[in-house]
This record gives C-alpha cells, structure tokens and sequence, in this order.
C-alpha cells in the first residue's frame, strides 16, 4: 500500500514538473513568435485613408517597424531576421552609403550603408537602418502613383510614372539636399531633373554621377543614352531595333544588356563595349534572365520554357557552363560582394505553372519562395531562410556591400523588405 | 502563349565558311591524273569550339580503294585505306583552319582538296510591336496583324580580333525557304516583317556574307503567332494600375468604388485606349457606354447594391478582323451605404 502510495505521488510529481516544462517552453515559443510577428507588421490597427491628408504616410507611421525620434525601448531592439520595412507598395529600393559621420552618430547606426526605398503613392524617400530598422523620411516632394523607382549607392534617386495627360513614361532625377544641421525638421524637398520621356529602362553608374538609358530609337527600336547625372552631355552609345532591353551597370563599369525575356523563346544578353559593340555573355537560352557579377567575369543565367525552369552558372570565360540545383530564375539572385562564387537566391518552394515568366510579369501568378545560398566554388546549396507562411514573391533583390543583409519587394503586393543573412 | 520555342535554337547561332576547291584560293596542285574529290562539312555552319565531320566524295575514282590522307592547316590528322570521313575540332571564333584530303594510290596523289573553315557566329534576335503596357518586362509578342522587328547581330571575327562591321555585310532574309527582297541587302541588319498570321508559324531566317566571301553564315529561329490576351487591374487612386495584381475569376474588393484597366496585351495597339480597340463592357448583363477618353477603363460603384458585379468585356479591332477577345471577372465590392467611394484599404484591412 505504502508502495503505491510512493508511485502515485511520484507520478503526480512528474506530471507536474512535465506541465511546468510545457508551459515555459510554450511561453518562449510564444515569445518568439510575436517578436516575430511585430517585426512583420502584425498586430497593427488597420490603418485608414479617412484622415484629412489622405496620405499612406500616416498608414506607414503606423506600420514601419520603428521610427526614428521615436523612444522607448523599441529603437534599441534588434529587429527580426526577416523585417517586413513597409507594408504598403514600394516603388524600388536601393543600400545608399551613408554621408557624414555625424549623420551615422546621430542616427545611432554602427554601419556605413542604410536602406533607402521610394514609396510608390507618394514619391516619398525613406530610409531605414537595417540594424536598428529605423526608418526615417527623407523627402516631402510628393509625387503620386510612381510606378518603378531605383536608387544609386550615393543616395540619389529615380522615380518614374505615368503623365497624367498623354500616357507617357515620365523618368525624374532626384537628389536630396543635404539636411540641415540646426534645422528640427529632416524633410527635404526632392531636387529633380526630367530626363525624356519614353524611357523603358534605366541604371546608374556605380558612382552614380553618370545614367544610362533605354529609350524609343529615332526610327524604331531602342537607343541606349549615357549621360551625366545632371542631364547634361548626352550620349548616344548603343541602338537597337529590338525595343526591350534591360540594363545593368556594374560595379567595375561593365553594362550588361539582357533581352526582355519571354517563356520558350531564345533571349540573348551581352556585355556592351566601345562604340556600341556587344559582346555575348551567354549562350542564347529560352526565357533568358542573367546576373553578372561584378569585379568577375562570373555569372549566373535562368532558362524558362514551359514548365521547365533552369538556373545555371559560369564562374569564368573559360569554364563550362553548370546547372544548378535550384529551380528559379535569376532576378530573384543576388551575387555575395563578400564571398566569391557565393550567390543568394530566392527559390519558389513549389512547382511554378508552365510559363511562369510570362504570367509573372502580367500579375497572373506568384511565388512563395525560400532564400537559399549557393557556394559554388564549395559545391554546396543550403537553406538559408524558409519565410514559413509568409508568401514572399521576391523581386528587385538588392545586398548590401558588407553582405549583411539582402532587401527586397514582395512582387505579389510591392511591399517592401529586409532579410538578416547570418541568424 | 501560343509562341513556341525556336526550333533553330542551339543551332540558330551559324557560323562559317566553307569554300569548295573551285575557289581560286582553294585549289590545290595534285599530280597524276585530274580526278575530282569534294569534301563536305556537317553541319554546314558549325559553331566555334565544336566538332565537324568531314566527308570525301568523289564520282571519278573508288576513294574506297584509295589511302586518304587527311590534314588541318598542314598537319596531319588522321587517315588510311578509305577513310572517306573524319571529325574535326573547329577552332574558337577568330580562328582559320584549312582541312585538305588526299587521296594516294601507293606513292601517287590522285586526287586531293581543302576546306577553308572560319567560324563565324550570328544572332538571331526578335520583338513585335505589339501592345504591352509600360513598365512591362517581358517581350512584346507577336500577333496577327502586329509587326515583327528583328535584328541579326553577326560576329564575323577577323584573326587580328577586329570584327566585320555589319554595313559590310550582305544580308539575305527570308521566311520558309523565300526570299524577302525588301528586307535584304548590303548593311540590312535588321527587318520589319509582317508577324504570322493567326495561329500560323513562321521560319524566319537570314544569311549573312561578306562581299569577298571571306565570311559568311546564317541563322534562324521559329516564329509562332500569340493570340492576344486581355487582362483586367484595379487602377487604384493611389498605387496606379496595379499590373502586378491580375484579376481572377473572382475578386472580392473591399470598397464600394473602384475603378478597373483592362489591358490587350500583344494586341495591335499603340495604346489600351488606341482608337482601333473596340471595348464592348457589360456589368451583370448591361451594356456600359465606354469613356470616350479611356474606353479600356471602367469604374463600378457598389452604393445601395449588393456590391456583386460579373463584368464581362469583349474586344475586338476595327481593322484587324484576326482579333478578337473575351474577359470575365466577378467582382465583389463591399455595397450598401458603407465606404465613402475612396481608395481600397492597401493593407487589405476592412473598410473604414
């Protein structure tokens, strides 16, 4: 008797260090989730256009993670590994180097580089800290509906949308003035600049004094103009009669030009040299989409056809093209500035439907995608970060230059956001 | 997408020269008697850094009872009692080698010739001008009645690296195996030619040569005609047109007024609202008069409604009786007296 009275008291003891167990380890969990989920912008009250500005402002007042001036404990906290930086659309991001070390004193931020994106409503500039996620507004030049919108490593900006009146493409040059050291309010209005209309593609120089540009040809197709910063000294370097291009200007000066892709048709991409000529970066695959690496004469190249999806890689002039084990396409990559051969890639974690390309760039279909990393040189892929339930529809990836952190839209919605590489 | 692949592609770059012994240059000294022998390469314009095969033929002697002897720029790489056939590595683009055969009978030459191979690449690059709307990333595909610009981009590398410039060059298009006049000729790089017709596909090719014959090489890639395809976007107030974000089938919008783009992608259109689209809107059965400004767009107010709406849209084009397409959607706005006619809530929240 006196045995079993020892068992059930020991069995009561057990089941009540086990429920204790249970409920630490769901306090922690939880825990961790709701960091997780206010970093992501759960939890919000839904914001309203009722107010009497009317402006999404105010709404990403109240999404943004954190923002600058504000106190408490919520700017010196580290934000999440996948921070959600705006949730209403963005127009194009880009990492600026920060100016003064004053300006990086004052913004508390240990690094040289902030997040700077364009919100697509407004025209707005922002910025935010990846260490902090601070985000601060730069601008107050509105500029409505802007429809793409990139960012040059010194911090200037082009926004383009749509003109009111005839339909056409509208491309601004902005620079913002460096605030004032004694002044209490940090916006600026936007210093702009109309380039012609009409432009369907465009990159700045790595300095970023310098454009290039793809505009309608004077008898058809495409011209590619190359011109100072203040749209002075155009210069006309390349023309075409295939009216889409892309193109990308390197870090070591090179331009790349990649056909607009389309599923199951050959695309072609180049390196452009002197007086116009084109140098072949790849063989010529069906639903071409290429990411050169910088300082490299690496690259990585994405086949589309049907239902098959291809990535492939070349790590010099002299290798042999290999595929990869990730099916995705190469504007969801990113080349590592810190590693060599070492690329990021956002990778659909499910079949995608025959001719993904084509229904992707219409806004038919989407992605939920995992961000993998590739070491090529180690032969090695891995899982770098699963979003979970999240779906991530990743465009427009851009990385740091310390390889930290790797910012992104979300194509499905044009939000925008910010992945910590290392846990 | 009714495109399909290139049937020329991985082939579609082209490549060399290959002149027959006729040619002055060419013509090698044999002694003995004057018999024939013609080599023929395969494929006929081999890429740089690949492998051809070379094939003797003759009609005046039995190469079979002959030895052949075969020889790249003087050197010798291969042969024996009948070898009629051998592959040869072609060189990187820039490159020359001569491959020559002889054919012996014991310590006689009967018959011999070379092949001049200069391997050379083409490009064979195309886009219509068909309707995409702006800051559209993808190709504008062709359609019936659209045109088809294409560009043929040679590399005819000379040994001293420089490349030919193509104002040199004698271009000759052609669709199927005819030739396109019009778009042929000295320095005529690029082509405008009529897209295929409806569901129709195309051969297009062009060749490509220098006027000393030193160079020359072809391309060609497969050309199938796209059907059109209509797609309806919310034009928000704020965000624009949200081409990121087709409609489905079914939408529900939280709002009791939006307003919607539809878009005739690869149409034959300069603009959605080209005055040559005819837009035949109907909601839940009635007939829409169009904006005259913007006939592609519509905008449906839910007030004192149940907020469901089917739009149906037909489109056709007043000159282009090849097109003509049909769009539904249903679409659930949030009727009644709520909302105030403004934007949708971006965050995807309720109404306000």
């Amino acid at each position: 008797m006196t045995i079993l009275r020892y068992a059930l008291i020991a069995l009561v003891v057990l089941i009540l260090v086990g429920l204790a167990w249970w409920y630490f380890f769901l306090s922690s969990k939880g825990e961790t989730l709701r960091e997780s989920d206010a970093g992501r912008g759960a939890g919000l009250e839904a914001p309203s256009f009722g107010s009497a500005i009317g402006s999404t402002y105010e709404n990403i007042l109240s999404s943004l993670a954190t923002l600058a001036g504000q106190t408490g404990t919520e700017g010196t906290t580290t934000p999440p590994r996948l921070l959600q930086v705006s949730k209403t659309p963005a127009a194009g991001l880009g990492f600026v180097e920060l100016g003064s070390p004053s300006r990086k004193a004052s913004d508390g931020q240990s690094t040289s580089t902030a997040l700077r994106f364009v919100e697509r409503s407004t025209g707005y500039v922002l910025e935010v800290s990846p260490q902090s996620g601070v985000v601060t507004r730069l601008t107050n030049t509105l500029i409505p509906r802007v429809y793409e919108a990139e960012v040059s490593r010194d911090g200037r900006v082009i926004e383009r949308f749509l003109d009111g009146a005839n339909g056409a493409v509208v491309t601004i040059l902005g620079s913002i003035p460096v605030a004032s050291t004694t002044a209490g309010d940090m916006l600026r209005a936007l210093t702009q600049q109309r380039l012609p209309d009409g432009i369907r593609s465009i990159a700045f120089s790595p300095d970023g004094k310098e454009l290039l540009y793809i505009a309608p040809g004077e008898t058809g197709g495409a011209a590619g103009v190359r011109v100072n910063a203040d749209g002075a000294k155009p210069q006309k370097i390349f023309s075409s009669s295939i009216p889409g291009w892309r193109v990308d200007w390197l870090r070591d000066g090179r331009i790349i030009l990649v056909q607009n892709a389309s599923d199951g048709v050959p695309g072609y991409a180049y390196e452009l040299g002197k007086g116009g000529s084109l140098s072949p970066l790849a063989p010529p695959a069906p639903g071409l989409t290429l990411l050169a690496r910088p300082l490299s004469s690496a690259l990585i190249f994405g086949a589309s056809s049907g239902s098959s999806l291809t990535l492939s890689a070349r790590l010099d002039k002299k290798s042999s093209v290999s595929e990869l084990p990730l099916r995705t396409i190469a504007d969801k990559c990113v080349w590592s500035p810190s590693e060599q051969f070492v690329v990021f890639c956002a990778v659909p974690q499910r079949p995608t439907p025959a001719n993904f390309l084509d229904l992707r760039h219409r806004g038919e279909a989407h992605t939920a995608d995992a961000w993998w990393r590739v070491d090529m040189s180690a032969g090695s892929t891995k899982l770098l970060y699963a979003p979970g339930d999240i779906m991530l529809d990743v465009e427009n990836p851009a990385i740091d230059d310390a390889g930290a952190y790797i910012a992104f839209m979300n194509a499905a919605d044009k939000s925008l956001w910010l992945l910590r590489i290392k846990e | 997408m009714g495109m399909t692949r290139a049937a020329s592609f991985g082939v579609s770059l082209a490549f060399l020269i290959a002149l027959p012994v006729s040619t002055a240059h060419a013509q090698i000294d044999f002694g003995g008697f004057g018999a024939d022998l013609t080599l023929s390469i395969s494929p006929l314009y081999p890429s740089p850094d690949t492998v051809m095969h070379v094939e003797a033929r003759s009609a005046s002697v039995d190469l079979d009872a002959l030895d052949i002897l075969w020889y790249k720029n003087g050197e010798k790489i291969g042969g024996g009692a009948g070898v009629k056939e051998i592959d040869v590595a072609v060189g990187a683009l820039g490159s020359e080698a001569v491959i020559e055969a002889r054919a012996r009978d014991g310590d006689l030459e009967v018959a011999g010739s070379l092949v001049r191979v200069v391997p050379t690449e083409i490009d064979l690059l195309f886009e219509s001008d068909s309707y995409v709307p702006p800051f559209y990333k993808g190709r504008a595909m062709p359609s019936a009645g659209t045109l088809l610009h294409l560009e043929a981009i040679p590399r005819f590398k000379r040994t001293d690296g420089s490349l030919v410039a193509p104002d040199g060059i004698i271009f000759t298009w052609k669709r199927g195996g005819s030739v396109i006049q019009s778009a042929s000729g000295r320095g005529k790089a690029s082509a405008s030619l009529e897209s295929p017709g409806l569901f129709g596909t195309d051969l297009i090719s062009v060749e490509a040569r220098t006027p000393d014959g030193k160079f020359s090489g072809s391309a060609s890639t497969r050309v199938a005609s796209t059907e059109p395809r209509l797609l309806l976007y919310k034009d928000h107030p704020l965000f624009g047109v949200m081409y990121h974000q087709a409609l489905v089938a079914q939408n529900f919008i939280p709002e009791t007024e939006m307003s919607f783009a539809a878009v005739p992608y690869f149409a034959e259109a300069r603009g959605a609202n080209d005055g040559r689209l005819v837009y035949a809107w109907r909601v839940n059965g009635n007939d829409i008069a169009n904006d005259s400004e913007r006939p592609s767009q519509i905008t449906i107010n839910a007030e004192r409604s149940s907020g469901n709406a089917l739009i149906e849209l037909a489109l056709s084009h007043a000159t282009n009786f090849f097109m003509s397409s049909f769009g539904r959607w249903g679409v659930t706005l949030a009727g009644g007296d709520r909302g105030s006619g403004g934007a949708e809530d971006p965050f995807g929240g309720p109404a306000q």
